[in-house]
């Protein structure tokens, strides 16, 4: 009996501009289990949000899906066709996003919204898609009389809650979270946080949260997959990761985070700038920055290792 | 002009924007290099009788005679002078009072920016023919006041145009920065805004001018535009529309195709080009 | 120490826009009280973060410090001369001495300009050089200060070819060439990507000491605020809650705000290892109906019936350590 929901393997999205290819996702593996939070950490033009979109199919042009699969209750997403991809999205996977203004339409009250998006993937009359929305208005704790609202009528932290709301009113089993929290204060972050981990306990939901927080993640999360440069360079448990790096990457972010309950606090920065994803370095991509780099990492790719649920891409251990 | 269109709108959406940018760029060509190398492209004096009258096409005369004799062909191509330079005269009028005008009045804002706005909407209100009709009946025939006349109609185009881009600009964040650093509103207009907002005009020119050429014509049709005998295709249009019936062709076609090269390459180029600066929600 | 920037009393309300009919029936004016009565003081050679959430104010207050924004009310002094209402010329002149750095280094330069032309103006406008050469040399100079090597390369470049974190390098080079007494930094490294974030901190910190400047740091990131910042001033819905060193404010948060944006801050530990948290409830109100009293008070879990009806005022608990609470200054 498996307990994978989703199982992406060796995805490849790239943007096709005048003159480049951007390998955005470049052959990426990754498993979902039922009811985790798994974090993607990774900062710009790791390809993180480019993954999510992909998942959700819904990477703008001039990107598209190259390679690959995205497997979800036995299904293919990659082969399936936009009216099957229509009912898959809202009802199976939902998305949230950093801009809450990119799901919600400023001119239309938000309640509105949510039951159109309830009709338009149920076979409900108003009344009943109504009591829906008002239901998982409560259960996301935004009080019932606000339904009727406008976007700009909400605060930040609501709107950010609207969204929630919409994305899991059908009970989706895969929620993917690209960037919820990143513009709120830490306050109604962790308030936001809290919603998200109650949602996965009670409906059965998994979520793949994105984000360039290492810390939120660690805290917050059961596994988390660390993304450099298109590709994955480490995924495991939060506890193993968080005492044992593998990745030189995975281990220099850890350093990196600032530690506030310290008195001196120091600040250590990962030397050097994110690759140019039109050119990416040959072999590994990280090896410009990289403090234990070897002559081999500088043209050989290296290859994925697997163990345990541990997978590492690095020369260091074999790959 | 009209048995043209559904053969224009059919091929139109299936051509590719370069290529039609390129093909509306050789008919422009086409007529500006007719209007240069007149002198050399016939012998003929335009304005005086050097044939018998009513002729049809032949080796002589390409493109016929006229009532009065005179050759069709120089007709056109001295013709092409005119309506260029009126074109072109106006166009330039219609930038220099237009865009300086935009930009102040959006930098500006208050009072100055309302009562400006309020003007130029009532101009651009009018049909744009209609009112170069009134202004050049006005003003009487001649190069100079025929463009003046376009150029107040299409004023407000460029206005309206620059005022939004001005007030888009104004608001971002670059320009917050040039206040910060303690520049002056003239130099924030001239090496901040202006430069953001010269591409809105070039759109805004390509896809005006060829309505430009579409109004001289218009005017010259009525006879408000040059005085007879200067070479004008309007006028020839208008002077041989009574012996159509009669089967003197080409007194009208010539005159009218030309009308609708210069005006068709325009739109052709201004469309390609718009695309190109990403612009497609452009429309004077 | 010298105080270079007070302000007292300061408020900025905007005007809520309305549509016709509403100003019709409307019975009063609605204001977004942006920030509501603020009294501050900054010393020369500090740096004083200012921190709080989306809405708290904080960055109105640094653009009317900087008179980018015209106060409703109050007063604004820089190095001991009233600047309040100061405009037109004499503002223009001022701004040599006091500069900003913004949040986004994608909006805040003009694109159609080279690098070398926007760091060359302010220079310009200032009539701090006599040649062209001279300006070059100063900005080939302050190219390499802020680490843009060779600074030949980056001069004719434009801001397109840049990454952000190369952009907000030049931000900040613009801000310093003009060799200003005080810098306000709006969120700077906010949109920069963690692993650089650091060297640009670094900087900002060399840069200070060499040019003895004066920071007022804008950031909802309290750990940036703590690395960055002497002094913290945490901000709730237009006022200052409370204000003290840096180090103090960790080890000895006073303000219930505090406490709970402090419990709050993700550490890389997994929750369940963790101390419970301090949490609050509800959702910060809007600016434009402020609650009652102490603006904190629907979502404190001290709040008393002193709380509702009166505002607290900002005393100093300790030294250098000021607190606006009715229960925690007993």
């Amino acid at each position: 009996m498996s307990d994978i929901l989703l199982e992406v393997g060796n995805l490849k999205t790239y943007y096709f501009t005048h003159g480049s290819v951007i390998k955005a996702v470049d052959d990426v593996s990754l498993e979902i289990y039922k009811r985790e939070m798994v974090g993607l950490v990774g900062e710009s033009g790791s390809g993180k949000s480019t993954l999510g979109l992909s998942i959700i199919r819904l990477v703008p042009p001039p990107g598209k899906v190259v390679d690959g699969k995205i497997i979800i209750d036995g299904e293919d997403l990659l082969k399936l066709r936009d009216k099957e991809l229509r009912r898959i999205r809202g009802k199976k996977i939902g998305m949230i996003f950093q801009d809450p203004l990119t799901c919600l339409d400023p001119l239309r009250r938000v309640g509105d919204q949510i039951i159109e998006s309830i009709t338009s993937h149920i076979k409900v009359n108003k009344e009943t898609a109504r009591e829906m929305a008002l239901k998982v208005f409560e259960k996301v704790g935004i009080s019932p009389e606000r339904i009727d609202d406008y976007p700009h009528q909400l605060s930040g932290g609501m709107r950010q809650r609207a969204m929630i709301a919409m994305a899991v009113v059908l009970n989706p089993k895969l929620l993917i979270a690209d960037e919820p929290t990143t513009a709120l204060d830490v306050v109604v972050q962790s308030r936001i946080m809290d919603l998200l981990e109650d949602l996965k306990n009670e409906r059965k939901m998994s979520i793949l949260l994105i984000t360039h927080d290492l810390a939120l993640v660690i805290e917050r999360c059961d596994r988390v997959a660390i993304m450099y440069a298109g590709k994955v360079c480490e995924i495991g448990s939060v506890k193993e990761i968080s005492n044992e790096p593998l990745h030189p990457y995975t281990k220099l972010l850890i350093e990196s985070i600032p530690n506030v309950e310290k008195t001196q606090m120091e600040l250590k920065p990962i030397p050097g700038t994110p690759p140019d994803m039109r050119n990416p370095p040959l072999g590994c991509r990280f090896w410009p920055r990289c403090p234990y780099a070897l002559d081999k990492c500088k043209s050989v790719e290296p290859r994925i290792l697997e163990t345990d649920n541990r997978v590492v891409l690095c020369h260091l251990y074999g790959g | 002009m009209y048995t043209f269109k559904p053969i224009l709108t059919k091929i139109i959406p299936k051509m590719p924007l370069k290529t039609m940018g390129i093909i509306g760029l050789i008919m422009i060509i086409t007529v500006v290099l007719m209007a240069i190398l007149a002198d050399f492209l016939t012998p003929y004096d335009p304005t005086k009788s050097v044939g018998l009258s009513l002729q049809p096409p032949s080796l002589n005369h390409p493109f016929g005679t006229n009532k009065i004799g005179q050759d069709m062909w120089s007709r056109i191509v001295y013709g092409a002078r005119t309506i260029l330079l009126v074109v072109a005269l106006s166009t330039i009028m219609s930038i220099v009072i237009g865009v300086p005008l935009g930009l102040i009045s959006g930098y500006v804002g208050g009072i100055l920016d309302r009562i400006l706005t309020m003007i130029m909407d009532a101009i651009y209100a009018f049909p744009s023919l209609i009112l170069a009709i009134a202004i050049a009946a006005a003003l009487g025939p001649g190069i100079v006041n025929t463009a003046v006349s376009i150029a107040i109609v299409y004023v407000p185009t460029y206005f309206r145009m620059v005022r939004g881009q001005t007030l888009n600009v104004k608001s971002q964040l670059y320009v917050e920065a040039a206040v910060a650093i303690g520049a002056s509103p003239f130099s924030i207009l001239a090496r901040y805004i202006l430069p953001n907002v010269v591409s809105i005009v070039v759109a805004v020119f390509t896809l005006s001018v060829a309505d430009v050429v579409l109004t001289e014509a218009g005017l010259s049709f009525f006879g408000l535009s040059v005085p007879a005998p200067t070479p004008d295709w309007g006028f020839d249009l208008r002077a041989g529309h009574p012996y159509l019936v009669s089967g003197y062709w080409w007194l009208v076609t010539f005159p009218g195709l030309m009308i609708i090269i210069l005006a068709v390459g325009f739109t052709f180029l201004g469309e390609s080009i718009s695309e190109y600066l990403g612009l497609r929600e452009v429309r004077a | 120490m010298k105080p270079i920037v007070s302000v007292a009393q300061l408020k900025k309300w905007f005007p809520v826009q309305k549509s016709f009919l509403e100003r019709l029936f409307a019975r009063e004016k609605t204001y977004v009280k942006a920030v509501d009565g603020v009294d501050l003081v900054v010393s020369a050679g500090e740096t004083l973060a200012l921190v709080g959430e989306s809405g708290s104010g904080k960055t109105t207050l640094g653009k009317l410090i900087l008179r980018l924004i015209d106060p409703t009310s109050g007063k604004i002094y820089f190095n001991g001369q009233d600047i309040t209402n100061v405009t037109g010329e004499p503002l223009r002149r001022l701004r040599r001495r006091m500069q900003i750095i913004y949040q986004d280094p994608y909006a805040s330069l003009n694109p159609r300009m080279t690098i070398g032309g926007i760091l060359e103006h302010p220079l310009k406008i200032h009539k701090m050089v006599s040649t062209k050469q001279e300006a070059k040399e100063l900005v080939l100079n302050v190219l390499e200060k802020v680490g843009l090597t060779p600074p030949d390369e980056f001069y004719n470049l434009y801001p397109r070819n840049l990454s952000g974190g190369q952009r907000q390098r030049v931000a900040i080079a613009r801000a310093i060439i003009l060799k200003p007494e005080l810098i306000v930094a709006d969120e700077p490294v906010s949109m920069i990507d963690v692993s650089l974030r650091a060297s640009i901190l670094n900087l900002m910190i060399e840069l200070k000491n060499e040019l003895n400047l004066t920071y007022i740091f804008i950031t909802h990131d309290l750990a940036v605020a703590k690395y960055i910042a002497d002094n913290i001033a945490v901000m709730y819905l237009g006022k200052i809650v409370e204000k003290a060193p840096s180090i103090e404010l960790f080890i000895n948060p006073l303000h219930p705000y505090t406490q709970a944006l402090l419990s709050a801050i993700p550490i890389p530990k997994p929750l369940h290892e963790r101390r419970r948290r301090l949490s609050i409830s509800g959702e910060i109100p809007s600016p434009i109906n402020i609650p009652t009293g102490c603006r904190f008070h629907p979502r404190c879990p001290l709040s008393r019936e002193r709380c509702i009806r009166d505002e607290a005022p900002l005393i100093e608990v300790c030294r250098e350590h000021y607190v606006a609470c009715w229960v925690t200054t007993k």
